[in-house]
């Protein structure tokens, strides 16, 4: 179990429209900003990343002090970003996919607007669950 | 890297030297200097002069036990490897000096003997260089037999340089530099055998010895070229440094953090450098990290924090330094799947831009680390008092105080709350600010040129908030300005609450009102993910002066902004940041369709027909929509057309309006005016065709 993460869903348009701070560490409301820093800063390496390779699932782009950023990127270029430390790259890659049938499932909504903000609090429960299960 | 010792930055080369004949010195020098890799020679124009090459005698008491040494590394042993402790000596003659008349002839033995004398104790090979001015010049062969078993030397190792022949000469210097590079690799390979001798056979009395003998083989490796061998013992000794921290009990705790980790520093520095220069950039980084982790948590006390900080960031700086200037190309297949399955490498790593920006992130650490110091220690400063004559020891890493007692001068060891004195007096001299900001502009310009905008503008921020600390406002607004488009244009709403949150205190700094309400507003209004709870007060230095994102915070800044419109700020405290003069006017702000403040307030205009008829009643819709978190009460709301006389003016009903019912034009209407968060509000306002005709028909008005 991870001592640290933050998940973070951006859209096609570089913004982000899911935030969620998992993991078991007690939560602590000031490290979001610096977790979402990292994220943010780490997006110029996923850009080009994400066209040098054909695989979705992009492991250790980038690096602060002890945290990893793994990413998982869907075929409409919406990015799972993923702050973590050291930790086994199936539970982050199971993590990524069972999120991606979850998200699908939001698309497919015909009232969701595509790259707006996932506001259901169904969806965060789920994916708070998935985290505690694989992360 | 610039703070490092020559002897450290660059590779060793072989040192040789010469004695007698000086005029000959400048050509041979350029052709030791020539050779791949080159040789430094140390030159010495008479034989009176060799004494500099004797061994310092050390009395060492054969009785008495084997002493613990004072240190690991000694700061000149490098130094004077280079400089001074020439490979191989050459006694230089003239062939008349040893051809001629008995005096020169027994002149010649006994410099020789001296030089030989001098060189006695160490392994330091002698060459004998003789110097004819023909080729047809024949020296007997008895003169040079009798000198070389006067020198106790090889025959290959009598050199005759011939001085006016332009072949013979370049021939016989040829076969001297080669002479000569031979017994370099001889002499360090022997040296290095003889001490990695004492390691193998675990000859030494302290694990300091065997780390000194670890560097000592791994210089002499170097000293030859041979850099699988010269990795092989510095990795060798960094990994028993590391493992002498929870065991040496030799200095009080702080200081022997402080030597460890100096010396640490030297070995990793000399690791990294091998390792860059052969092209194998992946195993750098990887040794790189490896040497980060290894001691990013050995902090010491509290009180000395701020020195593991200074020398962490040193650490990232001085690699970024090496990786730049070794000009790596970093390998064509960019996978993320460099170094080991469990730590690969990303491909910032690649990039000096990542450790400058790191560096100046841990340099910050330190700033914090020192203004925690700086308090808990000016509390008991008067009883301490500051040591003087406080210097660096022989020993890296090391410090010790001078004691002067009349004519002697005693070197005495420092306690740790000298040296903790010592050093945060030493550190409260520099200004950390603007070294964090250089740090951060070096990253800045660097990610700009690789088109990382997201990491420039967090380099940028960097910046900005150490401008910030410094207390110069304009050049931390103007940069915080940068970045909070770039966060607005990209709705990291989190990471713009922080920015803002600086913006706000820069503007109240610099006392400018409508900045101040401007950025207040937007921060209130942001859009801010459900999952923001209470915040709590830990690592408050963490966060901006915005605080936590909560709800609460936002309805305290609307409120803030509320009392200072209102003037109630003013009037409760006359020493208000902001201007008094400027309460007097109104602020006026514009909200258009490219202003940040378009999520704070919301209008439409719509009108109910398609068209307007003469003498008919005319409905228009004036919607409203704020997103501060608390409600918004609005005192007076104009609706202004192009045509002024179109104009019409809605009042609060909440308003006492008996006194000014009677200035109330007829189109005048009161109804409730309070905005709920993000609810509409929807005016309707009917346009009466009575008045409306009066306004227009004038010459109606006249009959």
């Amino acid at each position: 179990m991870a001592s640290t993460a933050c998940f973070v869903i951006v859209s096609k348009n570089d913004i982000p429209i899911y935030e969620a701070e998992v993991g078991s560490a007690p939560k602590r409301e000031d490290q979001a900003y610096q977790h979402q820093f990292i994220l943010h800063a780490a997006l110029d390496v996923v850009q080009d990343l994400a066209w040098a390779t054909n695989t979705m699932f992009l492991k250790s782009v980038d690096r602060f002090d002890d945290l990893v950023v793994s990413v998982y990127v869907t075929a409409g270029h919406t990015r799972f970003m993923l702050l973590h430390d050291s930790r086994s790259e199936d539970g982050i890659k199971s993590f990524f996919q069972e999120v991606h049938e979850l998200y699908i499932k939001i698309f497919l909504n015909p009232l969701y607007l595509p790259g707006s903000r996932i506001t259901s609090s169904h969806f965060d429960t789920k994916v708070r669950a998935l985290a505690r299960k694989y992360l | 890297m610039e703070d490092y010792p020559e002897e450290l930055r660059t590779p060793p080369l072989s040192l040789v030297s010469i004695v007698g004949c000086p005029e000959l010195h400048p050509a041979i020098s350029a052709a030791l200097s020539s050779r791949q890799p080159p040789m430094n020679l140390l030159a010495l124009p008479d034989f009176s002069k060799a004494s500099i090459l004797a061994r310092t005698a050390k009395a060492r008491d054969p009785l008495a036990p084997p002493q613990a040494p004072a240190g690991i590394l000694k700061k000149d042993w490098l130094l004077k490897h280079r400089t001074r402790v020439p490979a191989a000596v050459a006694a230089m003659f003239r062939a008349d000096q040893v051809s001629g008349d008995p005096a020169q002839w027994l002149q010649a033995c006994s410099d020789l003997e001296n030089l030989k004398s001098v060189i006695q104790g160490r392994n330091t090979k002698l060459v004998v260089i003789l110097v004819q001015s023909q080729a047809g010049d024949e020296l007997s062969e008895d003169v040079t037999v009798a000198l070389r078993k006067r020198a106790e030397i090889d025959s290959k190792h009598l050199v005759v340089l011939v001085e006016r022949d332009e072949m013979e000469w370049t021939k016989s210097l040829n076969k001297l530099t080669t002479v000569f590079a031979e017994l370099c690799t001889t002499y360090y390979k022997d040296e290095g055998r003889r001490v990695k001798a004492r390691i193998e056979k675990r000859n030494f009395s302290s694990v300091e010895l065997s780390i000194r003998y670890c560097f000592k083989v791994a210089v002499y490796a170097e000293f030859r070229r041979d850099w699988p061998e010269a990795l092989k013992f510095y990795e060798e000794g960094i990994r028993v440094l590391r493992e002498m921290i929870g065991t040496s009990t030799r200095l009080p705790p702080t200081q022997r953090l402080v030597e460890v980790k100096a010396v640490a520093e030297q070995f990793h520095f000399k690791i990294s450098t091998i390792l860059l220069h052969g092209g194998k950039v992946v195993g750098a980084i990887t040794w790189f990290r490896k040497h980060i982790r290894s001691y990013e948590r050995v902090v010491g006390s509290p009180e000395v924090a701020f020195l593991h900080w200074e020398w962490f960031s040193r650490q990232f700086l001085v690699f970024g330094e090496l990786i730049e200037t070794t000009s790596t190309t970093v390998p064509d297949t960019l996978s993320p799947r460099f170094g080991t399955a469990d730590n690969a490498l990303t491909e910032w790593e690649f990039q000096p831009a990542y450790y400058y920006q790191l560096a100046a992130n841990y340099l910050r650490e330190k700033r914090y680390a020192l203004e925690f110091s700086s308090s808990s220690v000016s509390l008991t400063k008067g009883v301490n008092g500051l040591p003087e004559s406080v210097m660096p020891s022989v020993y890296v890493g090391q410090y010790v105080r001078l004691f002067e007692q009349g004519d002697t001068v005693a070197v005495l060891p420092l306690s740790d709350t000298e040296y903790t004195s010592y050093a945060l007096s030493e550190a409260e001299r520099f200004q950390d600010s603007y070294e964090i900001i250089a740090l951060f502009r070096k990253a800045y310009e660097s990610f700009r040129s690789l088109g990382a905008t997201r990491m420039a503008s967090a380099c940028s921020g960097g910046m900005a908030i150490e401008y910030y600390a410094a207390g110069d406002f304009s050049n931390a607004k103007q940069l915080f300005d940068g970045v909070a488009g770039l966060y607005r244009q990209e709705g990291w709403a989190t990471l713009l609450w922080e920015n803002l949150g600086y913006l706000r205190e820069c503007a109240r700094k610099l006392k400018s009102l409508k900045d101040f309400i401007s950025y207040s507003l937007e921060m209130a209004a942001l859009p801010l993910f459900s999952g923001s709870g209470q915040g709590n007060s830990e690592n408050k230095r963490k966060n901006g002066p915005a605080g936590s994102p909560t709800i609460s915070s936002r309805e305290l800044i609307q409120q803030e902004v509320i009392n200072i419109l209102e003037g109630k700020h003013a009037s409760e405290n006359t020493d208000d940041e902001f201007d008094l003069h400027l309460m007097e006017e109104s602020t006026h702000l514009d909200i258009d369709q490219i202003s940040p403040l378009r999520i704070v307030f919301l209008a439409s205009v719509a009108f109910h027909d398609q068209s307007v008829k003469p003498d008919s009643p005319m409905l228009v819709s004036v919607s409203l929509q704020s997103h501060l978190p608390c409600p918004v009460m609005i005192d007076k709301l104009e609706v202004q057309f192009n045509q002024s006389d179109c104009n019409f003016v809605i009042v609060s009903a909440q308003e006492d309006c008996s006194a000014s019912n009677s200035h109330v034009h007829d189109g005048a209407v009161q109804t409730p005016l309070t905005l709920f968060t993000d609810k509409w509000m929807r005016l309707t306002h009917e346009v009466k065709p009575e008045w409306k005709a009066g306004m227009f028909g004038g010459e109606g008005n006249n009959k």
